[in-house]
Formats: structure tokens, sequence, C-alpha cells
């Protein structure tokens, strides 16, 4: 016991690094790492700096932000790296091990060694927490940055040293250019440092220099992502009002009426609610709610200001809150209205605040006493999700609305482009697509995508003097602009159709005039009207 | 094993063979050609202490009195074609524009830099000040205490003369070993009187310069040199105020460290609210003195000195022919030279307070004089590169030259091409530049620039937050500003350096006093 004491940094990151390779094995054998078409557009992201008709840091994309596709640079250019998505899954390993480890020294700093460990237990045990730790997505490196971030604000608020405000402010900016979620916190940590040296009495300069200093470097990322957007699109904004862009694509869902959550306060509350409580499991969250009004208690009453910076993490909620109602985000769960699956996902943000609002309660509470038995529940809580197969953020992945059960059929034209290919160039609208480009294992450089807008325009113009190849979902932009393949008919032949997907080649004297197998896509297209599809 | 020994062997023969047929052709080719002889003829005869003609003690090589000598040239000429040789052969090889050459090579140069300076402010965090106990100061007797030299060279100083006499009379030092050789110029009648209303101890003295060019500091200092009875000195400017124990810490840190030939202090500035201009000037002073010159001596990389609160060993400083009278930086010269003859430097954990500039009208001559020293600095140590390389102790320590001083004055000559790029693209959405670059090398280009002027920036912040110049944060913030005034001071240093090579544009002092 004593060796665990003395070395009880070592051991929290060891066990992390058993976890996350424990999980990783289970996420292998079941084949479920990429199954969300998010991860597959992400790894094909960070490929296309690499691998493209353009390569360079131009392609790195302006709607999703960019650190970790920036991360998964180092290996992303080796083929078994990218096609089995360990490019990405290890920086979301690394991450997770990081996370864990914040949230055990944040649990540390809180209310000792105990609530630490305990925190990291129901952190780290979390099954969705695993689970999209052995993915290329990116919400677990956004955690391990952000209580990263707060654990570095925590210490400097004890010690009062630049380089833990540098350090916090640069963890800030990491997790701003993981998410947008970042943004916000981050401005809500400004707000903190304020407070907190107001209420310590510090001259006012000296409140100002440190604002300043820390602003400098949390807001580094944000700006510098507005100067990328404005470079690109002379717009700074354009990653929030773009054709990509999350409001953009929430238009289409508001005018099928699936925006439940929008100005519906009741709502709103219970997609986050039923969301928490999927995701982080319901005991946690009765539990890390009682700890946060405990932790408010404890803070205005006692004037223990590090439950104000810990309770930044929660802020996280209140973030999607905002968002949800003002439609600006866009969460369904099976439980509600429409009876989707759809970034549930970023509910595993709220863990890291749960976790330690739990803790905290546990620790420090007569709950003590029933300490052992209520981590007992929570364990087999999350051994219940486990064995009963129900780990929202992998059936999300499996049968969401960017799962594998709908990306099905491009993984299928991928596969059979990838049996069929013989050369030339292939026009696509990547958008939704990714899996076909992903599964058809043909290099990036013979892909003709909208990250090359000179060719993607000079294709749109008139495609048979560019392309050999047109691949056409229902519904995407190509299937619009070639009116459902009708287009294309004179010079190309249809060579493969099933479900929504269709892939013409181009004719040459030899081929076969295939252009009646895609009847039956020609008709689909004038008729879908399915939601579905606009995401 | 043996095989690669006997392959090793096999290729040592052709490979030494060749070795001697190019130091053949290159002796044989120095030998004919003058300039690229060293020594120089000008070198054979030593220094020459007894020129009382302009006080150049220094051979003509090693002095910026003529900047074109054919070393000069010929290095130009070399390094231009080199340069469009490197333009020929990717034109040919991947066929790039002359524009793009010269963007990715100036992106380059900024990457290069940044890198430079970020890994030199990394070390510089753990270099230890050279420090000492007010116990083991107090515990120094007087007796065991060398002469020391103060040089206060003068001109038209007559506003501060009290606050000089009263900073230099409160240093803790005994009055028998310390002097202070102040230098006036026969014209500068107000200073004189000014001095005489005062009536300083007798341990002043005052040495009048002779009537002869250039008329300069270091020529000053080559005149007052030859006068000093120190085994060690100072040079304070007229406006400095140092901490009382500077001279006594001086001489421990000399008496412990006989291999340092020369220490500098921290400087700080006492008029650092006065003005945007002060509070801007404080702010690259902090990170200066505080984070890059630390960074440069833990990493043993050649340091360009500061113009006083410098300390020096009067032996070594004779051994390497005193100051170029002829260089208007004569400071970050002394510093390049004594680091090739071997020499270290260290700094002083110990605060030298001075006024900075505090108008433009006197920041800008200030600065100009600063970059045109540099250049003559660059002209003078590169008209030997290779020699310069040997003496510099290789080429990490040659880059990093290469860096430091002629890197100083291209990066502020490029920043004014930069920015008028990117506030054309910002203000008037062209196209015009888009078209121009490629586009991967235009995101580059501008992130790199971004990201840069941002890091620097950010450390000028954060060196004064550390230093608690709280109030000054939130000007610093406007420090693009600033190095746009030097990037002007640059232009107008390399126009001297042309029409005006040795002008020596002084800075007035003591406007802090009518504020």
């Amino acid at each position: 016991m004593k060796f665990l004491t003395k070395h009880i940094n070592k051991v929290i990151i060891l066990s992390a690094v058993l976890l996350s390779i424990f999980a990783l094995i289970i996420v292998l054998v079941s084949d479920t790492a990429n199954a969300n078409g998010d991860s597959i557009a992400r790894l094909n992201l960070s490929r296309r700096v690499v691998d493209g008709t353009s390569p360079g840091f131009s392609q790195i994309g302006y709607v999703w932000l960019p650190a970790s596709s920036f991360l998964m640079l180092p290996t992303i250019w080796i083929d078994w790296a990218y096609y089995s998505g360990m490019s990405g899954i290890l920086v979301s390993m690394i991450s997770y091990v990081m996370a864990a480890y914040f949230v055990y020294r944040v649990g540390e700093s809180l209310g000792g060694r105990k609530l630490g460990v305990i925190a990291f237990l129901f952190f780290a045990l979390n099954p969705n927490i695993l689970y999209m730790q052995a993915t290329p997505l990116s919400e677990i490196f956004y955690i391990a940055m952000l209580v990263g971030a707060i654990h570095y604000l925590l210490l400097w608020a004890r010690l009062q040293k630049e380089k833990e405000l540098v350090l916090s402010g640069i963890f800030f900016t990491l997790s701003s250019l993981s998410r947008y979620d970042g943004w916000i916190l981050s401005l809500a940590a400004v707000g903190t440092i304020v407070i907190y040296l107001l209420l310590r009495r510090v001259r006012w300069s000296e409140i100002e220099a440190t604002a300043i200093l820390f602003s400098l470097l949390a807001f580094f990322g944000p700006v510098l992502w507005l100067l990328w957007n404005y470079t690109i699109f002379n717009d700074p904004f354009y990653f929030a009002r773009g054709e990509y862009s999350a409001k953009f694509q929430q238009l289409s869902l508001l005018e099928s009426n699936l925006l439940p959550s929008l100005h519906d306060l009741t709502n709103t509350f219970a997609h986050i609610s039923v969301t928490s409580i999927l995701v982080d499991g319901s005991m946690l969250v009765i539990l890390g709610t009682l700890g946060a009004f405990y932790a408010l208690w404890r803070g205005v009453y006692h004037r223990e200001f590090r439950h104000f910076i810990v309770g930044i993490l929660g802020l996280q909620i209140i973030y999607y809150v905002i968002n949800l109602f003002l439609g600006n985000g866009v969460i369904f769960v099976p439980q509600l209205y429409p009876h989707y699956m759809h970034n549930i996902r970023y509910g595993i943000t709220f863990v890291p605040f749960f976790a330690l609002m739990s803790a905290l309660i546990l620790v420090r509470t007569r709950l003590k006493l029933l300490a052992p038995l209520i981590l007992l529940l929570v364990i087999l809580e999350y051994g219940i999700m486990f064995s009963t197969n129900n780990i929202i953020t992998l059936n999300e992945s499996l049968r969401g609305f960017a799962g594998a059960s709908v990306h099905e059929s491009r993984k299928d034209a991928g596969e059979w482009l990838e049996s069929n290919y013989t050369e030339g160039q292939i026009f696509v609208d990547t958008f939704d697509n990714d899996s076909v480009v992903f599964y058809s294992h043909i290099p990036l450089n013979q892909w003709i995508m909208v990250s090359d807008p000179d060719l993607y325009g000079k294709a749109l113009e008139d495609p048979s003097r560019v392309v050999d190849w047109v691949v056409i979902r229902d519904g995407d932009s190509l299937d619009e602009r070639f009116l459902g393949g009708e287009w294309l008919k004179n010079s190309f032949n249809c060579r493969y159709v099933k479900d929504d997907i269709r892939v013409y080649q181009i004719k040459d004297d030899s081929s076969d005039d295939n252009t009646g197998l895609c009847a039956d896509g020609l008709v689909k297209n004038n008729s879908h009207a399915e939601p579905r599809a606009s995401l | 094993m043996e095989y690669i020994l006997r392959i090793t062997k096999t290729f040592r023969v052709p490979v030494i063979a060749i070795q001697r047929m190019v130091t053949s052709v290159y002796s044989h080719v120095c030998a004919r050609i003058h300039f690229l002889n060293y020594p120089h003829r000008s070198e054979v005869g030593g220094h020459d202490y007894e020129n009382t003609q302009d006080f150049l003690y220094l051979p003509t090589i090693h002095s910026a009195k003529h900047h074109w000598l054919p070393e000069n040239i010929s290095l130009g000429v070399v390094v231009g074609v080199l340069t469009l040789g490197l333009f020929a052969v990717l034109k040919f090889v991947v066929e790039i524009s002359l524009l793009v050459f010269v963007s990715m090579s100036v992106t380059l140069f900024y990457v290069v830099f940044l890198v430079f300076k970020i890994l030199v402010v990394i070390r510089g965090k753990s270099y230890e000040f050279i420090d000492f106990t007010d116990e083991k100061i107090a515990a120094i007797l007087d007796d065991e205490l060398p002469m020391y030299t103060v040089f206060i060279p003068l001109l038209h100083e007559a506003e501060v003369i009290p606050q000089i006499i009263k900073g230099m009379t409160s240093i803790d030092y005994p009055r028998d070993k310390i002097e202070f050789l102040i230098t006036l110029e026969q014209h500068d009648i107000e200073t004189r009187q000014a001095i005489e209303e005062v009536g300083p101890p007798n341990n002043f003295r005052i040495i009048t310069l002779p009537d002869i060019k250039p008329k300069s500091k270091p020529k000053a200092l080559n005149v007052a040199f030859r006068e000093a009875r120190g085994e060690f000195f100072v040079i304070y400017d007229a406006e400095i105020i140092p901490d009382k124990d500077q001279l006594k810490k001086a001489y421990l840190a000399f008496k412990d460290n006989p291999n340092i030939a020369c220490l500098q202090t921290r400087l700080d500035h006492y008029n650092a609210n006065q003005n945007l201009i002060t509070m801007l000037f404080n702010g690259e002073f902090s990170f200066h003195y505080d984070y890059f010159l630390p960074g440069l001596q833990k990493l043993g990389y050649p340091i360009p000195l500061s113009g006083h609160s410098t300390h020096f060993r009067k032996l070594v400083m004779k051994e390497i022919g005193a100051w170029d009278p002829y260089n208007v930086t004569e400071d970050c010269d002394v510093g390049i030279r004594l680091y090739r003859q071997g020499y270290e430097t260290g700094i002083l954990n110990s605060l030298s307070q001075e006024e900075a500039t505090s108008s433009l009208a006197g920041w800008i001559p200030q600065r100009t004089r600063w970059m045109k020293g540099f250049i003559q600095t660059s002209l003078v140590h590169l008209r030997h590169p290779f020699r310069c390389k040997n003496e510099l102790g290789g080429w990490e320590n040659f880059f990093a030259f290469l860096l430091i001083v002629p890197g100083t004055v291209v990066l502020n000559l490029l920043n004014i091409v930069s920015w008028a790029l990117l506030a054309t693209w910002f203000l008037t959405e062209t196209n015009i530049i888009q078209k121009l670059y490629p586009a991967p090398v235009l995101y580059m280009a501008v992130l790199t620039y971004i990201v840069g002027m941002s890091v620097f920036a950010f450390l000028n912040i954060f060196a004064l937050y550390k230093r608690g110049r709280y109030e000054l944060v939130k000007f610093n913030l406007l420090t693009p500003i600033y190095w746009m005034l030097l990037a002007i001071a640059t232009v107008r240093a390399v126009v001297q350096i042309v029409t005006n090579p040795h002008t020596w544009e002084k800075t007035k002092h003591g406007s802090h006093l009518k504020t």
C-alpha cells in the first residue's frame, strides 16, 4: 500500500495505459474503431495533407477544428495506420491516458488523493470513454486538453507561478483547436481568473495583466482559426456560416421539423439529461449533480475558490443546453423524438465533471461511509453497460446518423471500386461520402474532391474532360449538378448501383452501354426526401 | 566488420587524394588572390596603440573604417551566384518561379529565426546569473580590491550631470581605488561647466578629446583607454544608475571566473512608464535581458554586448585591440571579437537603471545607429567567412552569429515587405496576391508570419509580467507597431551605410527630467 501511495502518479498512468490497451483490443476485435462515419472523415481530412491532387496544410479544412488532424500527421502517411484508423486511435489513446491522469490530479487538488483516485476510476472505467479512446474521433483529445487546462489553472491559483498560468493557457488553446466548446470555456476561465484575483484584493493592474497574458495564449488558437478561415474564404466566420457548417446543416433539419429542442427549454433539458445518463451512467449523473451543488456551497460559503475553477468543466453542460436551445447544435437520443441517435457522443465531455463532482461528494460528505458501496454500484452500472451492449457511443457509431449501417452503401461502393477500378481520376463530393474513398483503397491523388477547387470546378463544368469515374450518392451535390446522372449519359456508363450510390465510368469504344443500370437510381433521385440524406 | 573496414580503407585513399587536391587548389587560389589571404596584410603589425590619427588600434581588416573591401564584394558575388544557381536548379527540376523561390526563402528564414529564438529562450530559462550574497560582498576587504576605472563618455549632457555624479559617487567602492574618466569634446562647453558647477570629488577626471574624426563614442573610449589605470573597467553612459554594489560583484565574478573577460548586467528603465515608446522599449529590453541574452549565454553563442554597464578586464581589452572607432555599435563588434578570440562573457545579477528614449525623434536615430552598427559588424566579421566560422567554434555558432547580427537586420527589412503584402491582402481582399503565390506557400508564409509575430510579442509581454511591470502589459499588445518603427529605422540604416556610414546619431538624454 505504501508503495502504491508513494508511486501513485505512475500507478495511475500505468492503469490508464493498461485500460487503454485492453479497450483497444476489444474494439479492434469487434472491428468498430472506424464504425463512425466521422472517424473516416477525420482520417481522410488528415490524409489529404500528405496525399491528394493538391496536398499541403491547406487541406486541413475549415469547419472541423484542426488539432486532431494535425496530430495524426506523423503517422497518417503510413497506409496501415491510415486504413486501420491507428493514426487517430493513437492520438485518442495518448489523450485518454493524459485525461485520466489530469482527472486524478484535479481530484487531488480538489480534495486529496482519495478523491483523485475515485474520480480517476469513475472517469477511466466509463465504457463510453473507453470506446471513444479507441477511435480516431477528437472528443478524447478535447477532454484531455480541457482537464489539463483546469489542472494547471488550479495549480496556478495555489502557487501563483506564471508557468502554470502559461501552461493552462496553452492547454485551453489546444482544447479550442479541437472543439468549439473550448472557446466558450476559455472565456469562462478568463472570467474565473479575474474574479479570483479580485477576491484576493490584488491590484487592478496585476489582474488586468494576468487576464491579458492568459487570454493571449488561450485565444491564440481561436484567433488563428479565424485568420485561417479569412485567408481561405475571406470570411473569418466561414466555419460557422459556410455551406458545410453546422448551422447550414441545422437548417435542413429545421425544414424537416427535426429540431425538437429549438426554443424549447423542457425538451432541451430532456435531451441533455438523457444524453448524460446514457453516456455517463445514471449513478454518476445523480451523484455528480449533488456534488455540483455541494461544490457550489463550498465555494460560496467557505470561499474555497478551487471548486469554481473545477466548475468550469460543468459549463460544458450549460454550453450544450444553450446550443440546443438556440438550434446551433443537435443531439438526438433514441428515447425522445425523432428517436434517432446522433451526436450522443458529445455527452462524454460531461464525464470529467460528473466524475470529479461524484468523487467530491463521496469523499467530503457523510456519504463517505457508503463510498465503497456507491463506488461499487457505479462500476457495476458500467459493467452492465458493457455486458448488455449498451455502450451508447458504440451503438451510435453502428446505427446512428453517421453510423456504420447508414454508411454501409458507401462502404460497399468503395469495396466495389477497389475491385473494379482500373485507372483515371474519380470525381466525388466527399461530404458524407468519405467512406467510399476510404474503403476503395485508391490513393487520394486519384480523387477529385472539393478540397482541390480548381480541378473540382473544371470537373463540374465537364466531367468527361477531367475524370474517368464519377461517384454519385442520392442527394449529394453531384447528384443535383448532373440531374441524377442524366447529364452523364452521353459520356459515361453506369457501372455500379446499390442503394443510394451509383458509380459511372467514362465510355470508351469497347465498353458496353450500361446506362440502364442506373435507371432505378434516377427514379429514386427524383423522389428522395429522407432527412438523413442531408446529414 | 572486416569487409566494412576493407571498404573504408579502399575509399580512404581517393578521399584523401581529393581532399589534398582541393586544399592545394584552394591554397593556390588564396596565394594568388590577395583578398582571400589571411592573415590580412593590415594584421602584420598587430595592434597599433600609438595611432593618434583616428585612435584606431585595430588592423583595418577588423574595422568598419572601409566598408566595401574586396573581401566584402567577393562574398556578395559568391552568395549571389550561389543563390542564382540554386534558383536555376530548382527552376529546372521543379519549375519553380522566381516569386515562389523568393517567398519560400523568406518563409524558410522566418521559420528558422522563430525556431532559433524559441530555442534560445527555452535554454535561457535555466541560465543562472552570476550572483553573490550580501554577506559575501560585505566580507570583501578594501585592501584586496583592485583599481577600477569607470568610463563616462559624454556629449551635450549638461542636464543629467547632477544625476550622473550622484549615481557614480554612491557606488560602493573605496574612493582611492576607483577613477572616473569623463570624456568630453572640446566644443562641449555646457557639459564641462555643468560638471564644474557640481564639483565632483577628485577621483573624477575629465579627458578632452582631440578634435579629429570620427566623432564617436568608441573613439572617445579608445582615447580614455590609454589613460585608464584600472585592472578592470566599466562603461556607464550619461543616464545610468547602477546598483551600488555592482563593482564589487563584478570584482568577485572576475575573481571566481578567470575565463570570463567581460560581464554584462541586467538593464531596466527608470522612466518605463513615461509614454508609449518607453513602455514598448521596456518590454523589448525585459525580454532581451531576461531571456534572450541568458539563452545565448547558456548555449555558448556569440553575444552582441551592450554599450554600457559592461565590465571588462583591461588586459583582455588591450589584447583584442580595444574598440573600433568607426563602428557605431562598437559594443556588438567587441562582443563578437571577444568570442572569436576565445574569451567568455557572463551576466551579472545586478541591475543598471537607464533612461529609455522617450521620443520618436530620439528613438528612430538611436535604432538607426544600432542597425547601422549591426550592418557594419556583419560586414567586418564576414570578410573571411570561413575564418570567422573557425574562430567562432564551428558551423552552429557561425549560424547563430548570422541570425543574431545580420539576421536581425534582414528580419526587420523583410517585415516591411511582409506587412505590406499582408495589409494589402487583408484590406483590399484582393486576389492578386493569391494569384501570385501558390496556395501552400501563401498559407505557410501567412501562418509562419502571424505565429512568429504573436510568439515574439507574447515573449515581451511575458518578460514584463515576470518583472512585475503589470501596468505596461496592455500597452505592449502594440508591440507590432513598435516593430514597424524598427523596420523604418533599419531602412534608414541601410541608406546611411551608403550615404553616411560613420556618423554617430547621438541619443539625447534627460527628457524624463522635464516630465
